[in-house]
């Protein structure tokens, strides 16, 4: 059965990621930063490439490679209660292994851009230890309110402006508020064609899923975003999309099922856990894992008029892991509205504890309050072993089969 | 420490130096010990019968880290000034190291290791409660340190609720006996 979409823009962001390793692979110009609230602008505005230690995880364990790292940050004295995706990544480390097979250098600066989850500063003072790079921790205050003070955002502001200084002395180059402007109204510009892409899955049938086939684009979202590449590949995506749509082409023949996944996925069984909700043609309309790097469906965008303060309100406000659970509730709940959604998959991991606290009474909250069918999953993100392939595909099909009545007794 | 939560500061206080001032006066018959810091980055305090047991094998608890959660600073909060401005620097440039906390001037490693030698101790015990992942995180960085200067250390697990000790008991004895007869 046909699984997913495969367009030519699947094809070009393999082109992309590659040429990304390919500058990596050269060494001496990479920052390491996290995926969430990146502030890629400016490291854009420096020719500075982002080296993202997530990305490199999820590689190998999307390409089978990540147990053998995992085991050998075990044996280093990482427990089994650790997150893998640090495992893996500091395991590949000491092994030498990469997600291209060639050697990776370490980036010459480790910028922890702390949002949300504290397993992201202890992975880079890890980072900074083993390979004896500068680290800078970026304190990103958690959003406790629907907007963040103008202290928090002064704040961030003046460690962006601090961060801008190191970088000068990183790329011997000066910086100038014109370049960052640039960075910052080409991310603006992706983000919207960004939005639109995410706005065509309301459509029935939703020309991609939003979910599996996200996923896929988001490589280019955080390591292109802030570059005229970056705008050229979206605006192309959106274009092919929209293309899609005026054809009412969907990711199956027969657009069964409609679903919101909240949770990261399983990279070391993606393939077969993509298959589970093939096999029902039960597509994603809308994920909060694809707004894990920034939420900009709902209007946010980077300002070119004031860089620094939109950079650290995206970093304070606009991605899922520095919100608070009931914004998540409220982004989940629209989601389901808007987008027309049948059902909400959660995928609780293991690894991610900060992420998935709390996913059981979002449960709840969905089934008993708002009337909305829910199924839960647990596996791990990056460690296969905790993958129970048969126990999950019984989950999913007896959540579809269930939908299925429902659908027909509503009928 | 634990009891300084739940009274007015300044009955707590009186009691610490009564007790400061039986200690001092107190003998002591020296015992087949090793001295031992213990890290575990416990927010709480782990179960009493927990630490007498360590006691009892055979440890000397030179240092620790229980009550993480109310040892805010190294060194008394200065009174003169803005008393808000005096807790913000104190918190900036004199906290204790803690797991949950980055700080840029003296890395967590340091931090035990200073202990290690201001104490003269001759191990360290990491004990840490299950599932609590900074203190899993803290301790590869430690353990890479302790076995590159050559200080022996054991890892144990507990659990809040724990109330059986049998296999605890016997994993601190034998790391003991390994130091003090081998």
């Amino acid at each position: 059965m046909k699984s997913e979409y495969r367009g030519s823009i699947h094809q070009r962001q393999k082109e992309l990621m590659m040429q990304w390793y390919g500058r990596l692979e050269t060494g001496g110009d990479a920052v390491a930063m996290m995926i969430s609230g990146n502030c890629v602008e400016l490291l854009q505005a420096f020719d500075l490439v982002p080296f993202y230690p997530e990305i490199n995880a999820l590689q190998l364990a999307i390409r089978h490679q990540s147990l053998e790292p995992i085991l050998a940050a075990e044996e280093m004295g990482y427990a089994a209660d650790n997150c893998a995706y640090v495992k893996a990544d500091v395991g590949a480390w000491l092994k030498g292994i990469t997600p291209t097979g060639r050697p990776l250098p370490q980036p010459a600066l480790v910028l922890c851009n702390f949002v949300g989850c504290n397993t992201y500063v202890k992975w880079f003072e890890h980072t900074a230890a083993l390979t004896g790079k500068p680290l800078y921790v970026l304190d990103v205050p958690f959003l406790r309110d629907d907007e963040p003070s103008e202290a928090a955002v002064t704040y961030v502001v003046e460690q962006l402006k601090e961060i801008a200084g190191l970088l000068e002395k990183l790329s011997g180059k000066r910086f100038d508020v014109d370049r960052l402007r640039q960075a910052v109204a080409n991310s603006a510009e992706v983000e919207e064609l960004w939005s639109k892409i995410k706005r065509l899955s309301q459509n029935a049938p939703t020309p991609f899923d939003a979910y599996f086939d996200a996923i896929t684009l988001m490589g280019p979202l955080y390591v292109y975003r802030a570059s005229e590449e970056g705008v050229d590949f979206f605006r192309a995506a959106y274009e092919e999309m929209q293309q899609k749509v005026d054809q009412h082409q969907g990711v199956y023949d027969a657009e069964r099922f409609r679903i919101v996944v909240e949770g990261p996925p399983p990279y070391s069984h993606f393939r077969n856990f993509r298959d589970m909700f093939a096999k029902w043609k039960a597509c994603a309309v809308a994920s909060t894992y694809s707004t894990v790097g920034g939420l900009w469906e709902f209007g946010f965008r980077h300002d070119p008029d004031e860089p620094f303060e939109s950079i650290a309100r995206h970093m304070l406000q606009y991605n899922v892991t520095n919100r608070n659970y009931l914004q998540r509730y409220e982004q989940i709940d629209r989601y389901v509205r808007e987008w027309n959604a049948d059902g909400v998959v959660i995928h609780f991991v293991k690894s991610c504890r900060l992420f998935s606290a709390g996913q059981g009474d979002m449960r709840d909250y969905f089934t008993k309050q708002r009337d909305v069918p829910t199924l839960y999953l647990e596996s791990d993100l990056e460690d296969p072993r905790y993958f129970s392939e048969a126990q999950i595909k019984n989950r999913v099909d007896a959540f579809f089969e269930a939908l299925e009545h429902r659908k027909a007794v509503r009928a | 420490m634990r009891a300084g939560n739940l009274m007015p500061v300044e009955e707590h206080n009186e009691i610490l130096r009564n007790a400061l001032d039986k200690f001092c006066k107190q003998s002591h018959r020296t015992r087949d010990c090793i001295r031992v810091v213990i890290e575990g980055s416990f927010c709480e305090q782990p179960p009493l019968d927990l630490i007498r047991l360590i006691e009892s094998a055979g440890c000397y608890i030179v240092e620790d880290d229980f009550t993480l959660g109310r040892r805010w600073f190294r060194h008394p909060v200065p009174i003169d000034g803005d008393p808000l401005r005096r807790l913000a620097e104190s918190y900036v440039r004199d906290s204790v190291y803690s797991s949950v906390r980055h700080d840029s001037e003296q890395s967590r490693v340091d931090g035990l290791i200073a202990k290690v030698k201001e104490n003269r101790a001759d191990a360290v015990l990491s004990f840490i409660a299950k599932f609590c992942e900074p203190a899993y995180f803290d301790y590869v960085l430690f353990k890479r340190e302790l076995e590159r200067i050559g200080i022996p250390h054991l890892l144990l697990e507990f659990e809040e609720k724990l109330f059986t000790f049998e296999r605890l008991q016997m994993e601190i004895e034998t790391f003991v006996e390994s130091l003090l007869f081998v």
